[in-house]
């Protein structure tokens, strides 16, 4: 911008960012800062006269009428209005009435991914916390409000499953791990527990065979876990149940003995084997609480 | 190099939104305004022409009224848009139209040099009456400067996306 001339002083050269304008006039810094800090007085401020009944804006004379003042210049009423809609004009309204409407729109737009958020960070909480019921509770809850981020929809399948095979739901945890093998491997072992799944399924259905498949191939997948030799050693197990032959039993005991060496003290351990050893015994097929119920203290057997 | 008219016409609701805070302070300490401009193709970009006041806290709030109100405005912008997009990684026009805008806003968050100045004429002599905010504000001027400078390496941007993303992202990790 081009320098100004002051009103007042008369001072040229003003930068304009030092320049001050003020009804259509122009003042340097200084007069407007002796102006403002002093009492009016008739010899500066935008009208020369600064008389209480005369606007120092518009110039006209309002006789007898003592006019309210804006700063210490005397101000009509018409002139009023005209600052106030200059100061804050109808435009900038309407640019803070959109970007406040934009705001709330935002927030409650956007309230669904809040809420999704809140039941993600306590459904990780309790998963840590080993409370996957609540935790597939939760993100199940994350999943529906935000359907359309397949990872949050994944996440509310693999807990879900998780839930379930913790329940001896094998079927439907077959379902759910469906849902989420895209997860990746490393992280969430999904092939494992897909296996684990279909070894429930087998043993539900009284498929055997598919239990022997499956708990092979887990087998497979990590041969340094007693729990899945003992897998191939029920599968087995139930096998020789069924069928009878005694080179079924032989390849039981033998899987047996491999997870025995592996692990023989924890208590997950002495349970399953004791149920795979009950099964061999009797050829009697039954399920963890009937067994629990005839052998609350366990079932041993040498072999 | 591009030129700072064009980012200023980029992120032209900081302006109005930095102009507007100066005199929603003057308004709230009864300090007699007599021009605003908003947005203009020159330099300065907007400015507000107001009273002079003795009253040191009243200078300081007007003066610093854009740091509040612009940094606030850009996290209640940002922080609704922020969550899908960058949690979810879900895109929405909306979402980048909101970021946009608070971060634009966020970017004219900070005084200008002749804020600074305004606040330092006062300080100087408010220190001498041992007061508070007069002696805090002395660094604080001095950061005003130097931002003001970096604004030629793009601090405003910064400052704006720091404001806008940063501060989302470390409370929605």
């Amino acid at each position: 911008m081009e320098p100004i001339t002051c009103f007042v002083c008369k001072k040229e050269n003003v930068p304009f960012e030092d320049a001050h304008e003020i009804n259509k006039a122009h003042y340097c810094t200084e007069c407007v800062e002796k102006e403002t800090q002093t009492e009016p007085t008739t010899e500066v401020g935008p009208d020369d006269t600064l008389n209480e009944s005369v606007c120092a804006f518009c110039n006209t004379e309002h006789e007898g009428k003592i006019l309210p003042k804006h700063s210490v210049y005397p101000i009509c009423d018409n002139c009023k209005t005209d600052l106030d809609k200059s100061i804050f004009p109808l435009w900038v309204k309407l640019f803070f009435a959109g970007v406040l409407a934009l705001v709330i729109f935002s927030i409650f737009w956007n309230w669904r991914f809040f809420s999704a958020y809140n039941d993600i960070k306590k459904s990780n909480s309790y998963y840590t916390s080993a409370d996957v019921a609540k935790a597939a509770g939760y993100m199940q809850h994350a999943a529906e409000n935000v359907p359309e981020s397949k990872d949050v929809v994944a996440m509310a399948s693999y807990f879900t499953a998780l839930k379930l095979l913790q329940e001896d739901k094998s079927a439907a945890a077959l379902v759910e791990l469906e849902k989420c093998k895209d997860l990746p491997e490393e992280s969430f072992h999904i092939n494992q527990l897909t296996l684990q799944a279909e070894m429930g399924v087998g043993y539900d259905t009284r498929d055997y065979n598919l239990f022997l498949k499956a708990a092979k191939d887990n087998l497979q997948l990590d041969t340094t876990q007693s729990y899945a030799w003992a897998s191939v050693a029920s599968a087995y197990a139930c096998l020789y149940a069924q069928k009878g032959a005694d080179s079924l039993k032989t390849l039981a005991l033998r899987n047996l003995k491999t997870a025995k060496s592996i692990d023989s003290v924890s208590a997950e351990y002495k349970e399953y084997s004791g149920r795979i050893l009950y099964r061999l015994n009797t050829k009697n097929i039954i399920n963890k609480q009937e067994y629990d119920k005839l052998y609350p203290n366990g079932y041993t057997s040498n072999f | 190099m591009i030129p700072g008219i064009l980012i200023s016409i980029l992120t032209f609701p900081g302006v109005i939104v930095h102009e507007f805070a100066h005199l929603f302070f003057c308004k709230m300490r009864n300090v007699a305004v007599f021009k605003v401009c908003y947005f203009q193709f020159a330099n300065p970009l907007g400015y507000v022409l107001h009273e002079n006041t003795t009253n040191f806290n009243t200078t300081f709030l007007i003066s610093m009224g854009p740091f509040f109100i612009n940094t606030l405005l850009c996290l209640l912008i940002c922080i609704p848009a922020f969550i899908p997009v960058n949690y979810f990684g879900l895109e929405h026009p909306l979402s980048y139209f909101l970021i946009w805008l608070g971060v634009s806003i966020g970017m004219h968050a900070v005084p200008s040099n002749q804020d600074a100045k305004n606040i330092y004429q006062q300080a100087k002599v408010e220190v001498q009456n041992r007061n508070i905010l007069a002696i805090v504000s002395f660094p604080i001027i001095g950061l005003i400067y130097v931002f003001n400078i970096l604004r030629f390496f793009w601090a405003d941007l910064a400052y704006g996306v720091a404001i806008g993303v940063g501060v989302p992202s470390l409370l929605f990790n």
